[in-house]
């Protein structure tokens, strides 16, 4: 009997000492309107890296919101008030996501000219001669004889679609076979994607070793960064194409997209052509508020060689918007613009 | 208003006050055993030289999980699915120590309270635990009965939680290696079993069991969490090699000022056929890591049930055992 005491003694013992969950874990943060509300601010005023460049008075944003939240709020209502505050940020790698609903801030590219029509694209540029026009996994291209040039031409439409280095060897080797004057790389409405089809695809247009831009990472609150990451180009081991290569860009050139733009402009022989990307070239985070839903935003800062921040948008090199007049006439004005570069280098 | 306290940086003065408690309460227990140390040691020098007896243990095991990374989420995820894990030991123990390498692992699928109204699928949770220890007999309580044994313990812990709708910042780590001190109360029993017990005869007269407790407190080690902005930097877009560096420029040194940890494990080993053990464990862990930002807080129940396979049968070391425990 006293042995079995001993033994319930014990049991006890190591069970006060080892069964407390509240001592190693903090009790989670209570889920009603003011706490999600005041655990995004926060979050967004600890780890958004884009407040100062954007001159947001965020305290400001909090004073104006946060008396419309009350306790019994609906979740639409809550939705609408944290959606509106992010919003304030006008960043399109900025989202709320609920269950019933997924805020964007739109007016990135709405308030710009599209500059890019598909029909007209794959009608009189990639079938012009139909037997020409490949599709070598995400990337749609052809070679175009025109104005006693030979320019090749390629399509990639998001940078969601891998691109391995075998693709666009091909598509290189096969514009190189086939004496091309200069590439024509149409990014247009090219939202973003994975970052890591940045690289393969820009080698094969790199001659040598060349710095594309460097990133800086939130390290605290405030405007902390850390130390700058260099990115660089580096020439692709085989089929790497140097001569004159425009890249056509429109304000739907989000994310990737930019980030790619920006290291091809650092290329002596490449010119944007279009209208400026939308940006986006800070990569985002996401994480969850206390009731479940989640959030994205920018936590780090992409800067170009030269030190421009161009979060809101890199430039072109030759500002051209679509033509209406040429369109109704089957020409892409754009496109049209690109080969005069590869002809003339003006 | 509540915009001047960061709701993320929760306040943790409770959990503060406990580790100061358990910080102080060892502290006593190691200053106690090293007074009656000295009256061991005698003992120590003549059994040094005795082999001690080695098992290897296979445990498969019912763990539930508590886990709560700052980097992305304020919540705690509860393990929903799939709990269970296994442990493979190697135990070795003779009449002045007890020691013991493991590799324990659990790959399970956790969720939030908050998961159900939001239609919140689970995530998944890996951890990869390598743990050694070995104690050394410091005084016996209770008229001999108790022993109580003081050492050292190591561990590698790899956690990982993948939560896919967390895209850039879906993995996040806490991956540590530590040192520490190790408590271990031993309470060998036997069990009279001359007569028929329900409908089994036994072969011996008497079953010889041992009961024990080890509690490790880990107090120094490297710690390395994900970075201050919760994701992989997509800088260049490679991800393994961005993994690593990224795992080894955040290593930081990590003591009981950041990284608080026990781990507690209650065992009863009961005789089994040929000279081999059955081994019937709870244990529990918990930790609490304290970095810029990067807060993480687990704790982890586990039952196990295992045998124990005698691997170098030494009958003088079990005679020997036997006759201390009698």
């Amino acid at each position: 009997m006293k042995k079995l005491s001993v033994v319930g003694c014990w049991l006890l013992v190591a069970l006060l000492f080892g069964g407390c969950k509240k001592i190693f874990i903090n009790e989670d943060v209570a889920n009603n309107p003011q706490q999600n509300f005041d655990y995004l601010w926060n979050d967004v005023l600890n780890r958004y890296s884009y407040l100062d460049y954007k001159g947001v008075d965020w305290n400001e944003v909090y004073d104006t919101l946060s008396p419309k939240i009350h306790e019994g709020m609906s979740s639409i209502e809550l939705f609408n008030v944290l959606a509106t505050m992010l919003n304030t940020l006008r960043d399109g790698h900025v989202n709320l996501i609920s269950w019933f609903n997924v805020s964007n801030y739109f007016p990135i590219f709405l308030g710009s000219p599209q500059d890019f029509d598909s029909r007209l694209v794959l009608e009189h540029y990639l079938l012009r001669i139909p037997s020409r026009y490949y599709v070598t996994g995400g990337l749609q291209h052809t070679v175009i004889d025109t104005l006693g040039v030979r320019v090749g031409y390629v399509r990639y439409s998001s940078f969601v679609n891998p691109v391995p280095d075998y693709d666009i060897a091909f598509v290189v080797s096969r514009f190189l076979a086939d004496s091309c004057d200069g590439v024509i790389i149409d990014v247009r409405n090219n939202g973003g994607g994975d970052v890591g089809n940045v690289f393969p695809i820009a080698d094969h247009f790199t001659d040598l070793q060349r710095l594309a831009y460097y990133s800086q990472i939130k390290t605290g609150p405030g405007n902390n960064f850390g130390d700058r990451e260099d990115v660089y180009l580096n020439p692709a081991s085989s089929d790497v194409f140097t001569k004159r290569v425009a890249l056509l860009t429109n304000r739907s050139c989000y994310s990737a997209t930019s980030l790619f733009c920006l290291a091809m402009k650092q290329l002596p022989y490449v010119k944007m052509i279009g209208d400026s990307t939308g940006g986006g070239l800070g990569a985002p985070t996401y994480a969850e508020l206390p009731n479940g839903w989640t959030y994205r935003f920018t936590v780090t800062q992409t800067i170009s060689p030269q030190g421009d921040n161009w979060e809101s948008g890199i430039p072109a090199d030759i500002l051209i918007d679509l033509d209406p007049v040429a369109e109704a006439n089957g020409y892409d004005s754009i496109i049209e613009r690109a080969i005069q570069y590869i002809i003339t280098g003006n | 208003m509540q915009k001047s306290i960061p709701a993320k940086l929760c306040t943790f003065e409770t959990s503060m006050s406990f580790r100061k408690s358990f910080f102080v309460l060892m502290q006593i227990l190691f200053c106690s055993s090293l007074l009656h140390a000295q009256d061991s040691s005698s003992e120590k020098q003549e059994t040094k030289k005795k082999k001690s007896n080695h098992y290897l243990a296979l445990s498969p095991t019912v763990t539930i999980v508590h886990y709560k990374d700052y980097v992305n989420s304020p919540l705690t995820y509860n393990t929903t699915g799939e709990p269970l894990g296994l442990e493979i030991s190697y135990e070795n123990r003779s009449q002045n120590h007890s020691g013991y390498s493991k590799i324990f692992f659990t790959d399970e699928a956790l969720t939030t309270k908050q998961a159900p109204y939001v239609a919140n699928p689970s995530e998944s949770f890996l951890t990869v635990q390598f743990n050694t220890s070995r104690c050394w007999n410091m005084t016996s309580l209770w008229n001999d009965r108790i022993h109580y044994k003081l050492g050292y313990a190591g561990s590698f812990d790899y956690n990982h939680e993948i939560n896919l709708r967390l895209e850039n910042a879906a993995y996040t780590y806490a991956i540590w290696v530590n040192g520490g001190i190790a408590n271990r109360f031993e309470f060998p029993f036997a069990v009279k079993t001359e007569k028929k017990f329900w409908f089994i005869h036994f072969n011996n007269p008497q079953q010889n069991f041992l009961l024990s407790w080890q509690l490790n407190l880990p107090l120094i080690g490297l710690i390395t969490r994900p970075n201050y902005a919760g994701i992989r930097h997509f800088a260049n877009g490679e991800f393994t090699s961005n993994l690593f560096r990224e795992m080894s420029d955040h290593l930081q040194v990590s003591s009981l000022n950041n990284f608080f940890m026990l781990n507690s494990q209650v065992e009863l080993w009961a005789p089994l056929g040929n000279n081999n053990k059955v081994k019937l464990a709870y244990q529990w862990e918990g930790f609490s890591y304290y970095g810029n930002y990067t807060h993480v807080q687990s704790t982890m129940w586990s039952i196990m049930l295992g045998v124990m396979f005698k691997i170098d049968s030494r009958p003088e070391v079990d005679r020997e055992m036997k006759s201390k425990t009698e």
